[in-house]
């Protein structure tokens, strides 16, 4: 297995599979957000890794296994709101494994790579969203002493 | 005390509403520290008046003889078309003179009306782990944490 930078020639098919699979569980954790009787969006999410390819403050790392694309992470530098003193913040908006190569520590090897960006980009901190019911993504950034620092809360509007 | 929507006249007071507000995060966290200098700049009274201006955005004020005392801020977000629309509500401020008297209480309620008039369901709020009063409040208004922000030190 290795991890490498997503290329203009990789077949996105299986970044998207993943993407439906990150999706869906996500969505098992906020059902309240998801209107699942609209389809997923191929293009959009096309759209979405080809942006990583074209944009400097984007990347895609993927995990490759006898020529499949079994996991990846998509890491990026956000602008913040101009009075903050520290203008960009490194941001992981996804990662994600395929169910039957989880265990295996290629989580860690993307976080890992991810990690070395934002360093390579002088990103002094980076931030991610994880649900709270998420019990495995808790356990797995604890690991790797990755704290949470700020939290979502959600109320009804009744 | 009055309830109203935000006003182009008063963005230079809330804008200093907003700088107490920030410095609060600012003392919290040093991610979160602040350049003060931005909140008395044109810049700021620029972007308030855009907000007011904005529909999917809404700004309420309370005021007492000319002074503005407190402020709340909230904006509905349109997100990818399989999620629903949720809305932020993300600032809120009351003078400590005037606090304990039923202001964010109130504009909690009227925000919420124009969520409603929105036709959206869920409000999202943030807060800092280490701010304990903010964590109590809303949770003792039925919110519920649903999302964790990690950031780590590179």
């Amino acid at each position: 297995m290795k991890i490498r930078k997503l290329k203009k020639e990789d077949s996105l098919k299986d970044l998207i599979e993943l993407s439906y699979i990150m999706i869906k569980d996500y969505e098992t954790h906020h059902k309240e957000f998801f209107d699942l009787k609209k389809k997923f969006d191929k293009k959009s999410l096309k759209q979405h890794f080809h942006k990583s390819l074209e944009n400097k403050d984007m990347q895609t790392f993927v995990a490759e296994e006898k020529e499949k694309i079994i996991g990846f992470i998509t890491v990026e530098l956000r602008e913040r709101i101009p009075f903050y003193k520290i203008k960009k913040l490194g941001f992981i908006s996804s990662l994600i494994v395929y169910p039957e190569h989880r265990r295996k520590g290629i989580a860690d090897k993307l976080l890992k790579e991810a990690i070395k960006w934002f360093k390579k980009k002088k990103a002094k901190y980076f931030d991610l969203d994880t649900a709270v019911k998420n019990k495995g993504a808790l356990k797995f950034y604890k690991r790797h002493k990755i704290y949470p620092i700020k939290y979502k809360l959600l109320g009804e509007i009744k | 005390m009055k309830i109203r929507k935000l006003k182009k006249g008063d963005v230079k007071q809330v804008a200093l509403l907003r700088l107490k507000l920030f410095l609060k995060w600012d003392a919290m966290d040093p991610i979160d520290k602040i350049d003060r200098k931005y909140f008395k700049s044109q810049k700021h009274y620029a972007f308030l008046k855009k907000w007011i201006a904005d529909k999917k955005r809404l700004t309420l004020v309370t005021e007492d003889n000319g002074k503005i005392t407190a402020f709340i801020m909230s904006t509905i977000t349109v997100r990818e078309p399989f999620m629903k629309t949720v809305c932020y509500l993300g600032e809120i401020w009351v003078e400590p003179k005037y606090r304990k008297k039923g202001i964010t209480t109130e504009f909690i309620k009227q925000t919420k009306k124009w969520f409603s008039k929105h036709k959206i369901k869920w409000v999202i709020v943030s807060t800092h782990s280490l701010d304990k009063q903010a964590n109590k409040f809303w949770k003792g208004r039925g919110f519920k944490e649903f999302n964790k922000i990690y950031k780590m030190k590179n």
